[in-house]
């Protein structure tokens, strides 16, 4: 492998990475807070998606319509809380994740009755294909750019959740919710927010995730979901840390397997990647960061 | 149907008041005085207005109340527990200002059951809390915490992933003004100084006798007027016992109120002022905290559950 | 470690036993009766999914952790079943990569299941092996990573399984009778391991997996048990499924029907065998009163509603959300068939 391809792919597995990164960390801020996996969070890229292509069909340009789906996930997260979780508020992780199970099937098969069933195309600009040269490099822009927002998006949160009060204050509820409230901290309040961010997040990710796929179909958020509960287990459930480099290291593990694979076995990429992060849990049940509260 | 059954009069929102002592006195006639439920308008001040009393035999009375309420802190009939499950069988207490009063009992009595309804965590069955003559039961901890109570919960739970000074902070939340919230730290400091040397740490690293200040000092972060200690003692060494004990005495000299919450009977009666024994989820014993130690021997029964 | 079997709790799982076993009975024979092609497939549709659903049940609920993973061995199931009924014949045209002897194997429906079952349990050993050892959710993590793996194999493995096209060309097999016998025998298993020791280990580590780790308790051990039998009935129930719907490909084993067999079984009850059967026998009606309106259902000659495709599945799914907030415990919650007729018995006797 001469050191062109090696640079390439390295540009391409901390893109993928920070892609990831960003969707692990959304999944793992309401998991940190509450307490509960929301597999209706795949469905929050769909819905961003959807409302792009719809956006796209009418004319809109590509980062007005990405904007608008931003906010799109961002509202539907927070229907969603407000419609199906905190009428279940207090109740066993079992019940939670079925409540969010039947809400992502819900806002599925929505899609199919008031869109299509069938895949569409989105027209991505023409720009994300062409390749750049940055001294002997080529490198293609959309991996750029992913890596450019998902770091920057990253750096965001992380300063947000540094450096404001109300993520202080997430912070504090993913450590112990109930001395947080004891802190006067609103109980809805804190759980909104966190379910705002994950919206947030999952919506740029959601952009981000159309730009390399081109396409929008009613079950898209299956693999987006597979690969964040993959990345906060990893990382060690719990953990914001943890979700980030988890999401990178399912990255790499991923770009390793495809460079490394012989093409015979390249449609087994996934299998292979699972089968190596069964074997970490294995050997680290309690994820890379294991979460201990207090003494 | 807002007119009232006694005096016709219309159009008021009327509320029940629990009062530790009132006087009915109609045309300056004392008619009785004692303890229980008044029932007055919304607007009427509740030391000198004219209230409207029910009488034991059910007839409402036009009265005037006067005196003043005596306790910071009053509890009646509080019946609570989680879910279908009740814990507390409607106990009453009461603490005035500036008091220590301990509630001792066995481990599962409800003490933490106690504390976690005064400060809202968990809302009563029945029975009614005051405090500075304001009902605070059935709101949640942010109102509770506002109006002046703070809770040092048990086993500490200060947050282990955030640093000692943004576990204060996070003490402080309520608080939006900057420059108030770093006079408290300052504060704080002065009454911790271990807590500024480390205060970059993450506080899941600091011992258990630290980490019991830090619990301490995030909840003084609220200023509050009230604090309720669950178990301080629980898991520190006998040194750090004393360390902790000696900063509830200087604490009291600052004129806080203070509810302490033991398993460790002789440790909790040496400071605080008056006792309650709390045994299966009601009042056994009650008294001031000497008369209590000299009838050791009925404590400990009544810790093992015998019929006193 | 528990040792002792409980004779109540036998007693009660045998009369609980009995008493599903006859009211299956009775569907079947009804069925016989009214023979009808379109009922028949009906009941032999609903003894399938009682099997599958119990056999999900047998491990979610008494060890507490949800498995996205069973349908990967019930797809386990359905394809060996596949690959040991198909006819020589469309065997040598369809899948010529098979090795001789398999082409040529052509069994009946109960070894068909079986070997459904073994092959399942083969694959249950080796992945509980690793699995039963990790924290709650991990192991969640890792059986959903089970379910994306197989279905990559089943996708892509072309020789065995035609990849995405699917088989086709099963026998069909199944009978009123030997569905019955099957819902009866995997139904009388799920709770007699749910009576047995190593079954009240198992929810003793779900209500408080710490505590019963303190009692001596190998909770990996009891988890272990409960994901390999579990697996054996979900193979079984895979086998039977293949027999029944004669012809099907990989994507019938991933998220849609995961999310089928775990809404009968959260409608139904998690920790109930009797729920499970009630969940299925709901989600069959509701699908069965709903299937009209999704292919656009006519009105007289005139009115024809539009087609809604997804009806039935986003009914279930509002009702799985209702139910969770009214019974958050499923709508037989801890009870099985047994306790009603027990209860009663009780109040007269203090009456």
């Amino acid at each position: 492998m001469t050191i062109e391809v090696a640079v390439q792919q390295l540009i391409n597995a901390l893109s993928l990475g920070s892609l990831y990164a960003l969707l692990a960390l959304g999944l793992g801020m309401v998991y940190s807070v509450l307490g509960m996996l929301n597999f209706a969070y795949g469905e929050l890229l769909t819905v961003c998606g959807y409302t792009m292509f719809l956006l796209i069909l009418i004319g809109v340009p590509f980062p007005v319509a990405g904007l608008v789906g931003l906010g799109m996930a961002i509202g539907v997260s927070l229907l969603i809380e407000r419609l199906v979780f905190r009428p279940l508020r207090g109740a066993s992780f079992i019940s939670l994740l079925f409540a969010s199970f039947a809400a992502s099937v819900i806002i599925q098969n929505l899609i199919k009755q008031l869109i299509s069933k069938r895949p569409k195309v989105i027209p991505v600009p023409e720009v994300f294909d062409q390749m750049i040269n940055i001294g002997p490099f080529q490198i293609n822009v959309l991996s750029l750019i992913i890596l450019l927002v998902g770091l920057v998006t990253l750096a965001g949160l992380v300063a947000f959740l540094q450096k404001t009060r109300w993520g202080l204050a997430i912070r504090a509820a993913a450590e112990d919710f109930e001395v947080t409230r004891l802190m006067g901290a609103k109980a809805n309040r804190v759980i909104a927010l966190s379910f705002a961010l994950s919206g947030f997040v999952a919506g740029v990710a959601g952009v981000l995730w159309l730009s390399r796929r081109g396409a929008v179909s009613p079950t898209m958020g299956f693999i987006p979901i597979l690969k964040a509960f993959i990345a906060i287990v990893i990382g060690g459930l719990g953990s914001l840390k943890g979700a980030v480099m988890g999401g990178f290291l399912l990255a790499f593990i991923e770009v390793a397997l495809m460079v490394m694979l012989p093409t015979r076995a390249v449609p087994f990429t996934d299998a292979f990647a699972l089968m190596i992060v069964v074997v970490i849990l294995y050997m680290r049940p309690e994820g890379l960061i294991s979460i201990k509260t207090g003494s | 149907m807002n007119c009232h059954p006694a005096t016709g009069l219309k159009n008021h929102v009327w509320r029940r008041y629990y009062c530790s002592w009132f006087l009915i006195s109609i045309d300056r006639e004392i008619l009785s005085e004692g303890q229980g439920f008044v029932t007055s308008s919304k607007n009427a001040n509740r030391n000198q207005g004219v209230f409207i009393v029910m009488t034991g035999d059910g007839l409402y009375q036009k009265v005037k109340i006067s005196g003043q309420e005596k306790h910071m802190l009053n509890i009646s009939g509080l019946t609570s527990g989680y879910g279908p499950v009740e814990v507390l069988h409607g106990l009453s207490l009461y603490i005035n200002k500036g008091e220590i009063v301990a509630v001792i009992g066995p481990n599962g009595a409800g003490k933490s059951t106690l504390l976690k309804t005064i400060v809202g965590l968990i809302s009563p069955q029945n029975g009614s809390i005051l405090f500075q003559d304001r009902s605070i039961e059935r709101q949640p901890p942010e109102y509770v915490l506002d109006r002046g109570i703070a809770l040092v919960p048990e086993g500490r739970r200060v947050f282990a992933g955030l640093t000692v000074l943004e576990n204060l902070h996070m003490g402080a939340y309520l608080e939006r003004d900057s420059s108030r919230k770093k006079k408290q730290i300052d504060y704080i400091y002065d009454l911790f100084p271990r807590l500024e040397e480390r205060h970059q740490q993450l506080s899941g690293t600091l011992s258990g006798g630290e980490q019991q200040q830090l619990a301490i000092a995030r909840a003084l972060m609220s200023r509050p007027k009230m604090l309720l200690l669950d178990e301080p003692s629980l898991g520190l060494a006998p040194v750090i016992v004393e360390v902790v004990i000696d900063l509830i005495n200087s604490l009291r000299k600052e004129g806080l109120t203070i509810i302490l919450v033991e398993q460790n009977i002789h440790q909790a009666l040496e400071i605080s002022d008056r006792a309650y024994v709390l045994v299966n989820g009601s009042i056994r014993m009650s008294g001031s905290a000497s008369q209590l130690l000299e009838t050791g021997v009925d404590m400990e029964k009544a810790y093992l559950g015998e019929k006193i | 470690m528990l040792k002792n079997w409980s004779r109540r709790r036998v007693t009660s799982a045998f009369h609980t036993f009995w008493m599903l076993a006859l009211v299956l009975g009775i569907i079947s024979v009804a069925a016989a009766v009214i023979d009808d092609r379109s009922i028949t497939r009906l009941v032999t549709d609903f003894m399938t999914l009682c099997v599958l659903v119990i056999a999900l049940q047998s491990f979610i609920g008494n060890s507490g952790i949800i498995s996205f993973g069973h349908v990967a061995f019930f797809g386990i199931g359905a394809y060996s079943a596949a690959l040991l009924t198909i006819t020589p014949k469309i065997k040598a045209i369809a899948l010529p990569a098979l090795p001789v002897y398999i082409q040529q194997m052509q069994v009946s429906f109960t070894v068909a299941v079986l070997m459904g079952a073994c092959l399942s349990l083969l694959v249950a050993i080796i992945t509980g092996l690793a699995l039963s050892r990790m924290a709650e959710g991990a192991m969640a993590m890792a059986t959903l990573a089970l379910l994306v793996m197989l279905h990559s194999i089943f996708a892509n493995w072309e020789q065995v399984t035609r990849g995405t096209i699917g088989v086709y060309g099963i026998p069909r097999n199944i009978t009123l009778f030997n569905t019955w016998i099957c819902a009866a025998v995997v139904g009388g298993a799920a709770l007699l391991f749910k009576a047995s020791p190593t079954g009240l280990c198992l929810q003793a580590s779900r209500d408080d997996p710490l505590a019963t780790g303190t009692l001596g308790v190998s909770v990996a051990k009891t988890r272990f048990a409960g994901w390999v039998l579990s697996a054996i009935l979900m193979g079984a129930g895979g086998a039977m499924w293949a027999q029944n719907n004669l012809a099907f490909g990989p994507n019938q084993f991933y998220y849609a029907e995961t999310f089928n067999l775990l809404s009968m079984l959260v409608i139904g009850g998690i920790c109930s065998v009797t729920g499970a059967i009630a969940g299925v026998a709901v989600v069959t009606l509701v699908g069965e009163l709903l299937r009209g309106l999704e292919n656009g259902l006519s009105i007289g000659t005139w009115v024809t509603l539009p087609e809604l495709p997804g009806i039935v599945q986003m009914s279930i799914a509002c009702l799985i959300i209702v139910v969770l907030i009214i019974r958050p415990q499923g709508m037989l919650g801890l009870n099985e068939l047994s306790d009603f007729v027990y209860k009663r018995r009780m109040t007269k006797k203090n009456t």
